[in-house]
C-alpha cells in the first residue's frame, strides 16, 4: 500500500462572484500518474494552482508526504516541497538559453560571476536523464520546437527535485512522434517514484500512461478511482453529466456539386503540386505527420502565403487570390491552428471580433462608411443563438471566454457571411469533450447547408470519426485517399509516412 | 510713545524697501501716480538676457509703486523660444486684462495676428529687444545690426594685427529664423565684405552650449581661423572649443554676444576676445517709463531707442561683474 | 557550427559596426580632415554622453521597458553638481550629493513602473516633466556661472572632459570603464541574466521566482547613474551648469540602443551593440558638419539613416524566423 504523496481535502476557493471550487477532494500517490479530467471551467487549473502555491485555498486541507501544510502555501514553500507545474502555454523566457531557463532564478554563482559552463552541463545531464541526448543547452529556447521546449520545462522541473508533477495540456501542441517521446519520460518519472497528475482533454491518448482519475464538474469532486475500472462513456458521462451517446457525429448527407477545385498548387517546399476537390454535402479531411504541409496548403489556398503556381476555381470560376481579404471576399475562409493569435482578436470583445471581416456588410456607404449598429448586433445575437456561444455579454474580452467558445465565435465571424468554403484547421484543439461534440455539430451543420468543409486535424480518430473522405499528405504531397469508414490508422499512417522522392 | 514706534517701524519697512531696489535705477519719472495692468513677454524663461530684463523691469515698476502707482506687471514667457506659444501667451495676456503688452518678437511676422488683435482691443504694444513689423507704440532694442558690425570690426583688427589675412571664419548661431540673430550676423558679415576672409556656412546650436561646443569643436577640426558666436548659449559654447583647441597649440579667434558670467570667466580665460553686451536692464526699464508717460497721456509716437551695446573685452571686464 | 552561431549570435551587433565603418570610410571620402589628429580624438570624445544614455536607455529596455526622464535627469545632474560648486560647496561633495539625488530619481522610477506597474511611458514622461523642472529651480530659473578654476574643479574639468592621455581623452576611459562594468553585470551576474527575463517573459521569469520589481529597479537605477555621469560629463565640458543640458537625450538613448541591436521590446541585444550605435550617432552629427551637408538637410538625413538602420535589423531577423519552423 503505497502512501500518498498529496492530499488534499475539503478544497474551497471562491473568487469575487464565482465558487471556483466546493468541498473538492484528490489523493495522488507516489510512483502514479492520475488523469485529473473535467470540461472547462470545471475547476482543474484553479485546484493545481492551489497545490502550487499561486492561489491560496479559502479552507480545507493539504496533506504532502504525510506532512500537513499549515496555513498559506505560497509557491516557494511549494517548490521546496518538491511540487512543479509545467502550464499549459508554456513559461519560458523565449530569448534565453536552454540552460538560462532552466536555472531561472536560481542561477549559479562562482566567484562572482555567473558559472555558465556548470549550469550547461547540469542541464545537458539532466536532459540526458530524460533520454534526450542533442540538445544544447546553449540554444536558445525561442528557436526550439514546442516539443522540444517541453522537455525542457519537464527537465528543469527535475532539476528542482520536484516530486509531484503537474501537467496542464501537454501534448496539445506536440506532433505525434513528440508525444510518444513524452509518454516515455512520464513513464520514467512514474518509474523513478514521481507523483504526476496529467491534465488533458486528450482521452483517447490517456490509456497509454495514466494509472488513476479523478473528475470534476462545475467546481465540484464527481468521482475518482483506478483507471482501468472505467469505461470511456463512463468517464465522459461522469465530466460533462450527461451521456454522449456519440463522441463524433457524422451526419449522412447526399453528396452534391463540386464546389471548389484547387488545381496543381504550389507553394515552397511545404506544398508540391497538390490538387484536390471539396463538394457540397461532404466533409474533407486532411491527415498526416507534423511537417506534412496540410497548414502551409491550406494557408496558400486562403491567400496568407504566397503561392508560386495553381489554380482555385470555385463553382467554375477561377478565382484571384492574392490575399485572405481576396480570399474572404470571394466566399473562402479559414479557421487557424493558432486560434489565440491567428484566429480572435483577444483584447477585443466579442462583437468586434464577429464584426471585424464583415465590415463591408456592417457599415453602408462604402469605404468611408459608418458602422449600423442595429445590423452589427443583429449579427452577433444570430451569431450567439445558432452556435449557442455560451457569453456573459458581447462586449466582453474574447481572450476570456473558454477555448470552445473562442472557436465558435471563430466560426461566428465566418457564418455571417455566407461563405462557400471553411477550412478549420485543428478545429478542436485544447477544447473540451462536450464542447467538441458541439463543434462537430456545428460542422454538421454546415455540411447539410450544402457549405464545403474542410478539416485539418492530428486527432485521428477526431479526422476519422468525423470527415466523409481523408486526403493524407506527406513531405508536401497528396500521398493518399482514403474512406474513412473502410480504412484503419495504420493505413493512414502508411500514406503518411510515405516520404517518397528526395528530390527537391 | 506709539507714534514713535509706528514711526521708527516705517523707517525701517523704507530702508528695506529702498535697499531691494537697490540695483535698479530707481529715477522714476515724476509725475501723477498712474493704475495699469502690463504683460511682459520675452522668448523664453531661460535665458539670462531676458532674465535680467524682467528683473529691471519688476525693480522700476516697484519704484513707481513705492511712489504711489498701482503697476501689475505679469511675466509670461513661454518655455522654450517657439513662435505658436508666443502667440498663445500674447492671447493670454488679452484676455488677462492686460493693458500693455511688452514683448520681445521671435520673429518679425508670426504674431502680427495676435498683436493686431490687441491692438484692436485698445491695448498698447510696446517692443522690447526685437519688434516686430507692425507698428507699435514704442521699440527699446539694441541695434543688433551695429552691434555686429561693432564685433566684425574688432575681431577685424585683432586678425590685422596677428597678420592673419585670410581663411574661413565659422559662424555658430543660435536658432533659425530670429530677427536678432540675424542682423548681428548681417552686420558681421558686412564688415568681411571684400576680403579674404570667406564666411563658413551657418551652424544653428539653438542656444544649447553643449551644441554649440560639439559644432565648434567640428569647425576647428575644419580648419577654421577664428569663430563668432550670435548669443549666450552659442558664444559661451565656441569659446569652450576654443580653450579646448588652445591645450592643443590652436590659435582660434572668437568674438561673440551677450554678457553672461560664463563668457566673463572666458574673457578672463582668454579664449574669448570679446562679447557684446547688451542692456537688457536698460531695455526693461525705459519699457516701464514708457508705460507710464503714455498713462500719463504722453503719445510715445512710435519712438525707437538704441539701448547700446559695449564692447566687454580682457581691458574692461572687471567693470562688467 | 560553432563559427555559424557565433555571427548569427551577434548579428545586430557585427551589422551595427559595419554601418561605423562604412560612415567613417564615406566620410573621409568627402572631407580628409574627418580623420586628422584634431577631429578624430574629439569625435571619440563626443561618442561618450551618447554611450552612457545609451547603456542606460539600453539596459531599461531590455527589461522590456522605456525611461524617459534620461535627458531631464542629465540636466538635474549638471545643474546640481554646478550649482553646489558654485556655492562654494567642495566637489567630490558636491559630487556625492549630485549621485544621491539621481539614484532618487532611478528608485521612483522604479517603483513607479515595478511597483505601481504604471506603464513606463507614463510613469517616466512624469519624472522626465519633475525633474526638468528641478534642474530650472534649482539655481533659480538661472544657468550658473563658471565653477571656477580651483585644483579640484581644474581636475573634475580634466577627468570628465578636457585632461588627455595621448591621443585619447580620459573622458572617453571613463564612460568605457562605466560600460565594461554594467556589461560584466549583464553577461555575468544573476542581475543581470533577471534582467533579461523579465523583458523576455516577466510571467515567466516571476513564476521562476524572479523578484520582478527589483530587477526593474535595478535597471532604472542603473540609467539614473548612467544619466548622471553624462551631466557631469556635460558640465566638465561647458564648465557650468546649463538648464537646457540634456533635452532630447532620452532619444539620442533610444537611437544608440536600437541602432546596436537592442530591441524595445525586450529580452534581446547586447551592451556592446550600444558603443556601435552611440558612434554611428556621433559620426553623423559630425561627419555631416565636416561635409558641409546643407544644415537643413541634416536632421532628414540622420533619421533616414536610423530609420534604414533598424529596417535592415528588422529584416534579417525576420528572413531567419522563415527558414525555422514548421
Amino acid at each position: 500500500m503505497s502512501e500518498y504523496a498529496v492530499t488534499m481535502e475539503h478544497i474551497t476557493k471562491t473568487f469575487p462572484g464565482v465558487k471556483a471550487l466546493d468541498d473538492v477532494q484528490l489523493h495522488l500517490r507516489s510512483g502514479e500518474v492520475m488523469a485529473l479530467l473535467g470540461e472547462n471551467g470545471a475547476g482543474k487549473s484553479t485546484l493545481m494552482k492551489i497545490l502550487s502555491g499561486v492561489y491560496t485555498r479559502d479552507s480545507g486541507d493539504i496533506t504532502v508526504f504525510g506532512k500537513k501544510i499549515e496555513g498559506d502555501l505560497n509557491t516557494k514553500q511549494a517548490q521546496d516541497l518538491g511540487i512543479a507545474i509545467i502550464h499549459q502555454e508554456l513559461n519560458m523566457c523565449q530569448h534565453l538559453t536552454v540552460a538560462n531557463n532552466m536555472f531561472l532564478g536560481r542561477e549559479l554563482v562562482k566567484n562572482g560571476r555567473l558559472d555558465t559552463k556548470e549550469m550547461n552541463r547540469q542541464a545537458v545531464e539532466q536532459l540526458a536523464k530524460l533520454g534526450i541526448h542533442d540538445l544544447d543547452p546553449d540554444a536558445k529556447v525561442g528557436d526550439l520546437t514546442v516539443g522540444r521546449q517541453q522537455m525542457v520545462e519537464i527537465a528543469k522541473a527535475l532539476l528542482i527535485n520536484a516530486k509531484i508533477l503537474v501537467m496542464d495540456e501537454p501534448s496539445s501542441a506536440l506532433s505525434n512522434a513528440e508525444i510518444t517521446e513524452m509518454f516515455r519520460i512520464v513513464r520514467e518519472l512514474r518509474a523513478m517514484g514521481t507523483a504526476i497528475v496529467y491534465i488533458s482533454h486528450r482521452l483517447q491518448e490517456l490509456h497509454h500512461i495514466v494509472d488513476a482519475v479523478t473528475i470534476m464538474r462545475d467546481g465540484k469532486y464527481i468521482t475518482e478511482g483506478r483507471f482501468e475500472d472505467f469505461t470511456m462513456e463512463q468517464i465522459i458521462a461522469n465530466m460533462v453529466g450527461r451521456e454522449i451517446t456519440n463522441q463524433f457525429p457524422r451526419d449522412k448527407v447526399e453528396k452534391g456539386k463540386e464546389i471548389l477545385e484547387v488545381r496543381h498548387l504550389n507553394a515552397g517546399r511545404m506544398v508540391r503540386d497538390v490538387s484536390f476537390e471539396v463538394y457540397e454535402g461532404e466533409v474533407l479531411g486532411f491527415s498526416g505527420l507534423v511537417g506534412a504541409g496540410r497548414t502551409e496548403t491550406m494557408r496558400a489556398v486562403f491567400g496568407a502565403d504566397a503561392k508560386d503556381s495553381g489554380e482555385i476555381v470555385l463553382d467554375g470560376k477561377t478565382l484571384v487570390i492574392k490575399s485572405p481579404e481576396d480570399a474572404i471576399r470571394q466566399g473562402i475562409v479559414l479557421a487557424p491552428e493558432d486560434r489565440k493569435r491567428e484566429g480572435l482578436c483577444t483584447k477585443l470583445s466579442i462583437r468586434n471580433n464577429i464584426a471585424l471581416p464583415n465590415l463591408d456588410i456592417i457599415c453602408k456607404g462604402g469605404f468611408l462608411g459608418t458602422i449600423n449598429r442595429k445590423v452589427e448586433d443583429d449579427m452577433v445575437e444570430k451569431g450567439k443563438n445558432s452556435l449557442t456561444i455560451k457569453m456573459a455579454g458581447p462586449e466582453i474580452e474574447a481572450g476570456s471566454l473558454s477555448g470552445g467558445n473562442q472557436q465558435k465565435v471563430v466560426v461566428a465571424k465566418w457564418l455571417a457571411r455566407q461563405s462557400r468554403v471553411i477550412i478549420f484547421d485543428e478545429p478542436t484543439r485544447g477544447i473540451d469533450v462536450a464542447a467538441k461534440v458541439e463543434i462537430y455539430e456545428i460542422i454538421n451543420e454546415l455540411k447539410k447547408e450544402g457549405v464545403g468543409v474542410v478539416i485539418v486535424s492530428s486527432e485521428m480518430p477526431e479526422v476519422m470519426g468525423i470527415s466523409d473522405r481523408i486526403l493524407v499528405m506527406c513531405n508536401g504531397r497528396v500521398t493518399g485517399e482514403v474512406d474513412p469508414r473502410n480504412t484503419t490508422e495504420e493505413e493512414i499512417m502508411t500514406y503518411a509516412t510515405q516520404f517518397g522522392d528526395n528530390a527537391e | 510713545m506709539k507714534k514713535r514706534i509706528f514711526a521708527g517701524l516705517l523707517a525701517v519697512a523704507m530702508t528695506v524697501a529702498m535697499s531691494m531696489t537697490a540695483f535698479a535705477d530707481e529715477a522714476i519719472i515724476e509725475g501723477d501716480p498712474v493704475e495699469t495692468k502690463i504683460g511682459l513677454i520675452t522668448m523664453d524663461q531661460m535665458d539670462v538676457h531676458w532674465v535680467r530684463l524682467k528683473e529691471a523691469a519688476e525693480a522700476k515698476v516697484a519704484a513707481y509703486n513705492e511712489a504711489g502707482s498701482k503697476l501689475d506687471m505679469v511675466w509670461m514667457a513661454p518655455e522654450t523660444k517657439d513662435n505658436a506659444q508666443q502667440i498663445q501667451k500674447i492671447e493670454a495676456a488679452i484676455a488677462d486684462g492686460c493693458k500693455y503688452i511688452i514683448i520681445a518678437c521671435n520673429d518679425a511676422t508670426s504674431c502680427n495676428n495676435a498683436l493686431q488683435e490687441a491692438i484692436d482691443e485698445g491695448i498698447k504694444i510696446i517692443y522690447v529687444d526685437a519688434p516686430a513689423s507692425l507698428e507699435g507704440s514704442a521699440t527699446y532694442a539694441t541695434d543688433n545690426y551695429a552691434g555686429g558690425v561693432q564685433a566684425g570690426e574688432y575681431l577685424k583688427k585683432v586678425l590685422d594685427d596677428a597678420g592673419v589675412t585670410e581663411g574661413t571664419i565659422g559662424i555658430v548661431d543660435a536658432q533659425a529664423g530670429v530677427d536678432s540673430c540675424e542682423n548681428r550676423y548681417q552686420g558681421f558679415a558686412s564688415v568681411f565684405e571684400g576680403t579674404d576672409f570667406v564666411l563658413g556656412e551657418r551652424q544653428y546650436s539653438d542656444g544649447d552650449n553643449a551644441k554649440a561646443q560639439e559644432l565648434a569643436n567640428t569647425l576647428i577640426a575644419n580648419g577654421v581661423v577664428a569663430i563668432y558666436g550670435t548669443n549666450d548659449g552659442a558664444t559661451n559654447g565656441s569659446a569652450a572649443a576654443v580653450a579646448d583647441a588652445a591645450r592643443d597649440g590652436d590659435t582660434i579667434y572668437c568674438v561673440g554676444w551677450d554678457k553672461s558670467d560664463s563668457n566673463i570667466a572666458h574673457v578672463e580665460g582668454g579664449e574669448l576676445l570679446a562679447f557684446m553686451a547688451q542692456n537688457p536692464n536698460v531695455m526693461g526699464e525705459d519699457a516701464i517709463d514708457a508705460v507710464v508717460r503714455a498713462e500719463r497721456g504722453e503719445d510715445l509716437g512710435g519712438e525707437v531707442v538704441d539701448t547700446g551695446v559695449s564692447t566687454v573685452d580682457a581691458s574692461n571686464v572687471a567693470d562688467f561683474k | 557550427m560553432k563559427k555559424n552561431s557565433f555571427v548569427s549570435k551577434y548579428a545586430s551587433v557585427l551589422t551595427a559596426f559595419g554601418g561605423v565603418i562604412i560612415l567613417m570610410i564615406i566620410f573621409t571620402i568627402m572631407n580628409k580632415n574627418f580623420i586628422s589628429g584634431s577631429n578624430l580624438p574629439k569625435l571619440i570624445r563626443s561618442i561618450c554622453p551618447y554611450l552612457l544614455v545609451g547603456i542606460g536607455q539600453g539596459i531599461v529596455c531590455i527589461t522590456g521597458n522605456i525611461d524617459l526622464s534620461i535627458g531631464s535627469v542629465l540636466g538635474m545632474s549638471a545643474m546640481i553638481s554646478a550649482t553646489l560648486i558654485c556655492n562654494g560647496v567642495n566637489v567630490i561633495l558636491a559630487v556625492i550629493i549630485d549621485l544621491i539625488a539621481c539614484l532618487a530619481v532611478g528608485c521612483v522610477n522604479g517603483v513607479l513602473v515595478g511597483k505601481f506597474k504604471l506603464p513606463p511611458f507614463i510613469g517616466t514622461l512624469g519624472t522626465m516633466t519633475i525633474c526638468r523642472g528641478l534642474a530650472e529651480i534649482v539655481n533659480g530659473n538661472y544657468n550658473t556661472g563658471d565653477i571656477g578654476n580651483g585644483k579640484l574643479q581644474t581636475g573634475f574639468r580634466d577627468l570628465f572632459y578636457y585632461g588627455k592621455v595621448g591621443p585619447v581623452y580620459f573622458g572617453v576611459i571613463v564612460a568605457l570603464i562605466v560600460w565594461f562594468c554594467f556589461n560584466y553585470m549583464m553577461n555575468y551576474t544573476r542581475t543581470g541574466r533577471h534582467i533579461y527575463a523579465i523583458g523576455s517573459n516577466v510571467d515567466a521569469a516571476r513564476l521562476s521566482g524572479v523578484n520582478v520589481f527589483k530587477t526593474t529597479t535595478v535597471a532604472y537605477l542603473v540609467s539614473a547613474f548612467c544619466s548622471f555621469m553624462a551631466g557631469l560629463v556635460t558640465m566638465a565640458a561647458a564648465g557650468m551648469g546649463s538648464m537646457q543640458a540634456g533635452l532630447s537625450y532620452e532619444m539620442y538613448g533610444v537611437a544608440a540602443a536600437v541602432i546596436g541591436g537592442i530591441s524595445t521590446l525586450g529580452g534581446s541585444g547586447y551592451l556592446i551593440g550600444v558603443i556601435a550605435g552611440a558612434s554611428v550617432w556621433a559620426i553623423l552629427q559630425n561627419g555631416l558638419t565636416l561635409a558641409n551637408v546643407p544644415v537643413a538637410m541634416r536632421n532628414i538625413i540622420i533619421g533616414l539613416i536610423v530609420v534604414a538602420c533598424v529596417l535592415i535589423d528588422i529584416m534579417r531577423r525576420s528572413g531567419i524566423k522563415i527558414g525555422g519552423k514548421k
